[in-house]
């Protein structure tokens, strides 16, 4: 077996997101983001993608692998974590992924939900959209307009809305990586980017990632803007790359995933832990300071969103709390 | 949906033996209140093995309850 830090493009990370989709992991692309780490196994057809933080071995998603590696590439970043004295906790497993880490002897919970809006059933007409629709238009009177453009040509203008977006989060604001999409790097050329600007001034992004598999299409995934500017400059971006998506066919915009939301007892798997299963619960009622997930999904369900694909957490051993903080811990959450 | 459905799934401490959950006398809710508060513990100290360890004695105990209360 091997590790590597670089997920550059000539590595087999790429490769195996597009090949080996039987998971439908609608966030697979971020198995490319700089930071991470990629675990192979010779012979084996796949890569388990993972960062490591403190004591712990956190993976993102299952192997993406053929079924015939799969296995081979579980048990051996399990027995690499294990030699090296981490504990290893896996991630944004989907509903496939999940019964065979249960099946493995993992102790496996729901986590949260992704969602996904299916673009040929999509419509903003009706009372249902009327709100939604006057925060576009209230963003179209005050002057914005929203462009598709290369990311290379706007970084500068990208850095000033991220250094002023991450200045209203406060003091102690981190921006959260690994499980959220980058900008940049190798991996841009198959990411688009759609500007918003007001006078000619970039006020807010969205950056959408290919997502590969039976649900193909994009996710929406890096939004960013400048406190205190108009109302709806994000939805009308996103309207905008709706518009653009469905003139070329594109099949599903996902929203990508988030945790404590779509919590459901017909989703859990046998031998989960019952403990965690309430504090998922609690922490979608009370855990505002951990993780935002009302106002996350407030945002994903202003666009009715037709699926809800429930996401899983793996436990190598009993269900830990430790484990799961590391999880944000990788995500540089604290 | 990927997901099938499952009504009363089997848990993890109905599967195995696990802390008998007679023996802490702490109620449920209390329970659970730790178990935030181990949480809060461990994102303080996230490299304190004590914090980490008294999470997954929690995790182990109201497991063990709540699997007892649904019985």
């Amino acid at each position: 077996m091997s590790t590597s830090s670089a997920t550059t493009l000539d590595s087999p990370v790429l490769r195996a997101i597009r090949t080996h989709t039987q998971a439908d992991n609608p966030s697979s692309f971020l198995a490319l983001n700089s930071g991470n780490s990629v675990f192979t196994v010779p012979g084996a057809d796949g890569v388990a993608v993972y960062r490591r933080t403190g004591k712990y071995l956190v993976q993102f998603g299952g192997p993406f692998a053929d079924p015939g590696s799969y296995g081979r590439l579980l048990q051996g970043l399990r027995e690499y974590a294990r030699s090296e004295g981490l504990q290893l906790v896996s991630v944004q497993l989907q509903r496939p992924d999940a019964e065979i880490y249960r099946e493995a002897g993992f102790t496996v919970n729901q986590i949260g939900a992704s969602w996904a809006v299916h673009l040929p059933d999509f419509t903003l007409r009706g009372t249902r959209f009327m709100q939604l629709r006057n925060k576009i238009s209230r963003a179209l009177r005050n002057g914005l307009k929203v462009q598709e453009v290369a990311a290379d040509a706007w970084q500068d203008a990208l850095n000033e809305i991220d250094s002023a977006w991450l200045v209203s989060k406060g003091e102690h604001a981190r921006p959260l990586e690994f499980l959220v999409g980058q900008i940049g790097g190798p991996a841009q050329e198959h990411r688009r980017l759609f500007v918003g600007t007001i006078d000619g001034t970039p006020v807010s992004y969205i950056s959408y990632s290919p997502v590969y598999g039976s649900r193909a299409g994009w996710m929406h995934d890096l939004s960013r803007r400048i406190p205190g500017g108009s109302p709806g400059l994000m939805e009308a971006i996103n309207a905008a790359a709706i518009e653009t998506f469905v003139a070329e066919g594109v099949e599903w915009l996902h929203f990508g995933f988030t945790p404590f939301t779509g919590l459901a007892e017909e989703n859990e798997l046998p031998g989960r832990s019952p403990s965690f299963q309430w504090l998922m619960h609690f922490l979608w009622a009370e855990g505002e300071a951990l993780y935002p997930a009302q106002s996350q999904l407030d945002y994903k369900e202003k666009w009715a969103p037709h699926a809800v694909l429930p996401e899983y957490v793996a436990f190598d051993g009993p269900a830990s709390i430790a484990s799961f903080a590391h999880i944000f811990r990788a995500c540089n959450a604290f | 949906m990927t997901a099938q459905p499952e009504a009363q799934a089997e848990t993890k401490a109905d599967a195995q033996p696990g802390p008998d959950a007679g023996s802490d006398a702490r109620s449920t809710d209390e329970l659970k209140h730790a178990l935030v508060e181990s949480l809060m513990g461990v994102i303080g100290a996230p490299d304190d093995e004590g914090a980490a360890s008294n999470a997954a004695a929690l995790i182990a105990t109201l497991d063990a309850r709540l699997a007892a209360e649904a019985a």
